[in-house]
């Protein structure tokens, strides 16, 4: 249903370029996840907006990963086959890097709000309960 | 991976990856001694990552009631087209070599930098060659009564700094192609 509404607005799926390491580190912080799963739960947490290219996903996992914010170990799947599939986790500098980029991308969002929702009564409550 | 199977969209979508991986990012950074393509193991290990995230996509389609080629064709569109995905990874794996190149470019001095190994080298030929003229001096200087043990030591000196010499220069020559 939700993909349904982003089709009927008309709205990019696409990850916007520069979000994807915040995103990611965001979902890391609940748990480890392989890169499917990843893009699955960030569709999920999204309402179904951000489902499109999610071969993005792996790039910023290559350089998360070389930054050390990340570590990817191969499991077995199903448990016990001979199967691998890559399952990334935080690191604890991942861990950090993930509180201060969840701050950032808050206080970014909040200022665009301000200025593009200045006026807009379904804004109005964000911007109200931010600055009380 | 490594099993036999049918052609579909998911083996072409993984070979156009592995070609992809494989190709040279820029041909300039060739000309620089920046060589892209990944190793063998790096891109295997890439290749089963995304396959087998792949497969996990397919089988959630079927799961849906999806037929598998149409699973196959609908996961492989989600993952974006296979050689802009191969070109990102070569960029993220290849970042510190890429950067340092591009800074390089944009620097106005960045002609100078394929001169760097050249002087390098002059200057420490040129050194070995003044060695031992200068320790001879300096050994005289020092005690002219000896000046027989100084002029012996010139060829030992002289030799031990050519041989560093040439070690130097063949280390440049190695990291400049490398």
């Amino acid at each position: 249903m939700a993909r349904a509404e982003t089709a009927a607005h008309g709205a990019s799926g696409d990850l916007p370029s520069g979000t994807t390491p915040a995103l990611v580190l965001s979902v890391l912080g609940d748990g480890p996840l392989h890169g499917y799963g990843l893009a699955k739960e960030i569709e999920r947490r999204s309402g179904g907006f951000f489902t499109g290219s999610w071969g993005s996903l792996y790039p910023a996992l290559q350089r998360l990963e070389s930054d050390g914010l990340i570590e990817g170990v191969w499991e077995p799947y199903p448990p016990g086959g001979k199967r691998r599939r890559r399952v990334y986790r935080l690191t604890p500098q991942g861990r950090s890097a993930a509180k201060q980029a969840a701050g950032r991308w808050r206080q970014f969002a909040l200022r665009i709000l301000q200025v593009i929702g200045h006026g807009d009564d379904a804004a109005q409550p964000l911007l109200g309960s931010k600055r009380a | 991976m490594g099993q036999a199977r049918r052609s579909g969209p998911l083996e072409e979508y993984l070979s156009s990856l592995a070609l992809s991986l494989e190709g040279q990012l820029d041909p300039a950074l060739e000309a620089n001694g920046i060589y892209t393509p990944l190793g063998c193991v790096a891109r295997a290990a890439l290749l089963e990552q995304i396959g087998a995230d792949l497969e996990a996509a397919v089988r959630d389609h079927m799961l849906q009631g999806v037929p598998r080629p149409l699973a196959e064709q609908r996961a492989v569109e989600q993952f974006g087209p296979a050689p802009l995905l191969g070109r990102d990874l070569l960029v993220a794996r290849r970042r510190d070599a890429v950067e340092a190149w591009q800074r390089g470019r944009d620097s106005i001095w960045w002609w100078t930098e394929p001169l760097v190994p050249v002087v390098t080298v002059c200057g420490a030929v040129f050194l070995a060659a003044l060695a031992p003229a200068l320790s001879l001096v300096a050994g005289i200087a020092a005690e002219p009564q000896l000046g027989t043990l100084a002029v012996a030591l010139v060829p030992l000196v002289g030799g031990i700094l050519v041989g560093v010499s040439e070690s130097l220069a063949g280390d440049i020559d190695l990291r400049s192609h490398r």
